[in-house]
């Protein structure tokens, strides 16, 4: 009845899916709201009988991702202050992480490469990026913390996210290491 | 090696630079309307360009759960709830905006409760083996946790002669021990729902 290996199977792509989910919603707690809200649609597949297997996991619940990331975005379009994503840009997130196949071998590589390279970063590109993704502060909040105005934070992560993208890259093409 | 400091806007434009640009300032919400949709026609066009998005996705997942394992942020650095629970209750960020009291600050705390006796809990789950409470309600959140709990005692079993290598070094694997936030998040918002815990 139950099918404990699609729970497994979510856990494992969490940090898949929630990427995608940011791509798609451009917020953090909104997006791990998403993804708790897509555990229990699978966790409700999971324990219902008569189930059909799941043979493709990751388009599978892809697909559910999505449809709740797009729900999510209709209900926060009547606020006013909104920026949605453009359709088409949702359309072309969606083929890019449709057509990665990377392998859970390279992604691993890439997290140890994003570890070397994250230790490497100046103190206070390192205190912004935790207090983004560890303590879910705004940009106004690390701006006050950092003594900075919120654009030039929002300005600074991006160019952080940028060289820890080309550092993680390089390490990948030069398994050895970045020099010294 | 150090990296370039991004903060003082020196940084050079890495080869691609319009298409990171795009990617990036997305991601931190930045882009307008009509930068999406240029954004989007630089996608459709190639296939480079989404394979350059997809690296960017990864990334943003690996932070996200290196962020999720405490991994990023040097021990002691300001941010920590350890040591900003000493100068100011709630954290710097509660003392810059005092309003976040009553909000993130709270959920974040109530996060904390959460996960920490989540993890106390599966901590008694690998060492006894047998679970001591069975979940008490019939919600659906119960059951992610128990199953969650289950899974991750199966994990400890299968994964036993490889315990030692990753005690040894601090692996981002090994350290996804703790419950995912969002299950903690879940957890912490269903208790602060809740009147009157059902225990007696």
């Amino acid at each position: 009845m139950s099918d404990p290996r699609l729970i497994r199977d979510l856990l494992r792509h969490q940090s898949d899916f929630m990427a995608y989910l940011m791509a798609m919603v451009r917020d953090l707690d909104a997006a791990e709201e998403i993804f708790q809200n897509v555990a229990v649609v699978v966790m409700q597949y999971a324990d219902g009988s008569g189930a059909e297997p799941v043979r493709d996991f990751r388009a599978w619940a892809k697909e559910i991702v999505r449809r709740q990331a797009l729900h999510y975005l209709r209900a926060k379009g009547r606020a006013a202050r909104f920026v949605p994503t453009e359709p088409e840009l949702l359309e072309q997130i969606d083929r890019a992480f449709d057509e990665d196949n990377t392998d859970s071998v390279e992604r691993q590589r890439e997290l140890e490469a994003l570890k070397d390279c994250a230790s490497r970063l100046p103190e206070t590109s390192r205190r912004m990026v935790a207090m983004r993704y560890e303590v879910r502060a705004s940009f106004d909040d690390i701006a006050s913390a950092v003594g900075r105005t919120a654009e030039a934070v929002q300005r600074s992560l991006s160019r952080t996210r940028r060289l820890l993208h080309d550092c993680v890259q390089s390490k990948m093409a030069h398994p050895r290491g970045i020099s010294r | 090696m150090n990296l370039t400091d991004p903060t003082n806007g020196n940084s050079a434009e890495p080869p691609n630079g319009e298409l990171d640009n795009l990617i990036t300032r997305h991601l931190d919400g930045g882009l307008d309307a009509a930068e999406q949709r240029h954004l989007a026609e630089r996608l459709a066009a190639s296939p480079a360009a989404r394979r350059t998005l997809a690296a960017y996705l990864r990334l943003e997942g690996a932070t996200i759960r290196l962020a999720s394992a405490g991994q990023i942020a040097k021990p002691g650095m300001q941010h920590d709830p350890a040591t900003a629970a000493e100068a100011v209750p709630g954290g710097p960020l509660v003392a810059a905006r005092p309003e976040l009291r009553r909000s993130r600050s709270m959920r974040r705390a109530a996060m904390a409760v959460a996960g920490g006796l989540l993890a106390a809990a599966v901590v008694g789950l690998l060492v006894t083996g047998l679970p001591r409470n069975e979940p008490r309600r019939e919600g659906e959140l119960d059951l992610l946790a128990s199953r969650w709990m289950e899974l991750q005692r199966e994990q400890s079993g299968t994964d036993a002669e490889t315990a030692d290598a990753a005690a040894d070094g601090d692996d981002p694997a090994s350290a996804a021990a703790p419950p995912p936030r969002w299950l903690v998040a879940a957890l912490a918002d269903e208790a602060s729902n809740t009147a009157s815990p059902d225990e007696s």
